[in-house]
């Protein structure tokens, strides 16, 4: 893009270069076309020119503008054109900031299920609006798959590309089933990686209950089956007896440590000591925190 | 450019008042008060007290500022007149 304005006066091109070179303004491009002359000046100087050549005998006008007018004129008389690249140049943005397609790649593709169900707990979902994620937080949740050992996540054109890598000695875990729960107890805490919490925190559950289900419900209201990650925490109410010769401290304590036999975390809440023939009987009741998972490494 | 200078000098005159011509592709001049006539066969420049007239095909001024004159086409002959 030059900074020269073309311009054509009717005036003989002695008279044009008599003219500028009188009053010091550099001539470009001079022409001579029949009785017009056409010759480019800087734009800083058109006016100038103008003055010279503003004599009623002098026909003259600017035949292209140069630098950022011409620029303007250009797009001015092609607003059509104009609008069009503009509209295009939208659509390409708007294009790119879509996502057109999920594609789970690698040697944990197996996965893609899961994975796409946890990209769209965070917004990342075919045809919707890309706005960013939050990488570190969903690499972190897709590494907590089973077996998986490397997870990238890449946004590419319209498409978002995740590449998860799973170990070659693990074992390819696609169990569908539920989480059910083994104990009779009250839920603590349950965690659902993957799958959909059946019980709250305090809930009482039987020997049986689902914990977690291997499905999940989408982003249009379906609900779509998964594999099952997760575990519930669940307090159990139990109790051990044990027999001694006679009630002492020692006996007390044998029968208290009973109890770690169950977990080494468990709480004795009470106990009590029945006579029988033979000796004595030591009923020890205790809490403890039963662990149940599923598809957890 | 010290050459030319010598061999200039050595005639009387100097560089101020020189051209070059580059055939088939113009020429530039210097020392150029104006132009007495022009039309694209023909440029008759007035330089110093000799006018000289350049000929040739498709000629068009390509620049002039300050006595320096580049003439664009195919100059086929340059007369002092």
């Amino acid at each position: 893009m030059n900074n020269l304005t073309s311009i054509r006066v009717t005036a003989p091109p002695e008279t044009v270069i008599k003219k500028l070179s009188k009053a010091n303004i550099a001539l470009y491009d001079l022409k001579k076309e029949g009785a017009t002359t056409t010759f480019a000046v800087k734009d800083k100087t058109v006016k100038k020119v103008f003055a010279i050549f503003t004599h009623p005998c002098y026909n003259i006008c600017v035949v292209k503008y140069g630098g950022v007018r011409s620029f303007a004129v250009r797009v001015l008389s092609r607003i059509g054109a104009a609008v069009g690249c503009l509209i295009f140049a939208a659509a390409v943005l708007t294009a790119q900031s879509l996502v057109f397609s999920v594609q789970v790649g690698g040697s944990g593709s197996y996965l893609a299920p899961q994975v796409i169900a946890i990209l769209g707990e965070y917004g990342v979902e075919e045809g919707r609006l890309y706005r960013g994620v939050d990488k570190p937080v969903v690499i972190s949740r897709i590494m907590s798959l089973p077996s998986v050992t490397f997870c990238s996540l890449e946004k590419r054109g319209t498409a978002f590309i995740v590449d998860v890598e799973c170990s070659p000695e693990g074992t390819k875990v696609s169990l569908q089933t539920p989480l059910l729960s083994p104990v009779t107890g009250t839920v603590q805490s349950v965690v659902a990686i993957c799958g959909t919490p059946r019980v709250e925190e305090g809930q009482a559950v039987s020997r049986g209950d689902e914990l977690i289900s291997p499905s999940y419900t989408a982003a249009d209201g379906s609900v779509q089956s998964c594999l099952c990650v997760g575990y519930a925490r669940i307090l159990v109410a139990a109790s051990v007896t044990s027999r001694a010769e006679e009630e002492s401290e020692q006996s007390l304590s044998a029968a208290l440590a009973a109890v770690n036999l169950y977990s080494q975390e468990a709480s004795v809440t009470s106990y009590s000591v029945k006579h029988a023939s033979d000796g004595v009987i030591y009923t020890v009741n205790f809490t403890y925190i039963y662990t149940a998972s599923i598809n957890m490494q | 450019m010290e050459f030319l200078q010598q061999i200039l000098s050595a005639a009387g005159a100097d560089t101020l008042n020189a051209f070059t011509v580059v055939p088939g592709f113009g020429g530039y001049f210097k020392g150029v008060k104006g132009v007495t006539s022009f039309s694209p066969q023909k440029i008759a420049l007035a330089v110093g007290k000799t006018p000289v007239s350049v000929s040739g095909e498709d000629l068009s001024i390509g620049r002039f500022f300050e006595g320096d004159l580049f003439i664009s086409g195919r100059i086929t002959g340059v007369e002092l007149e």
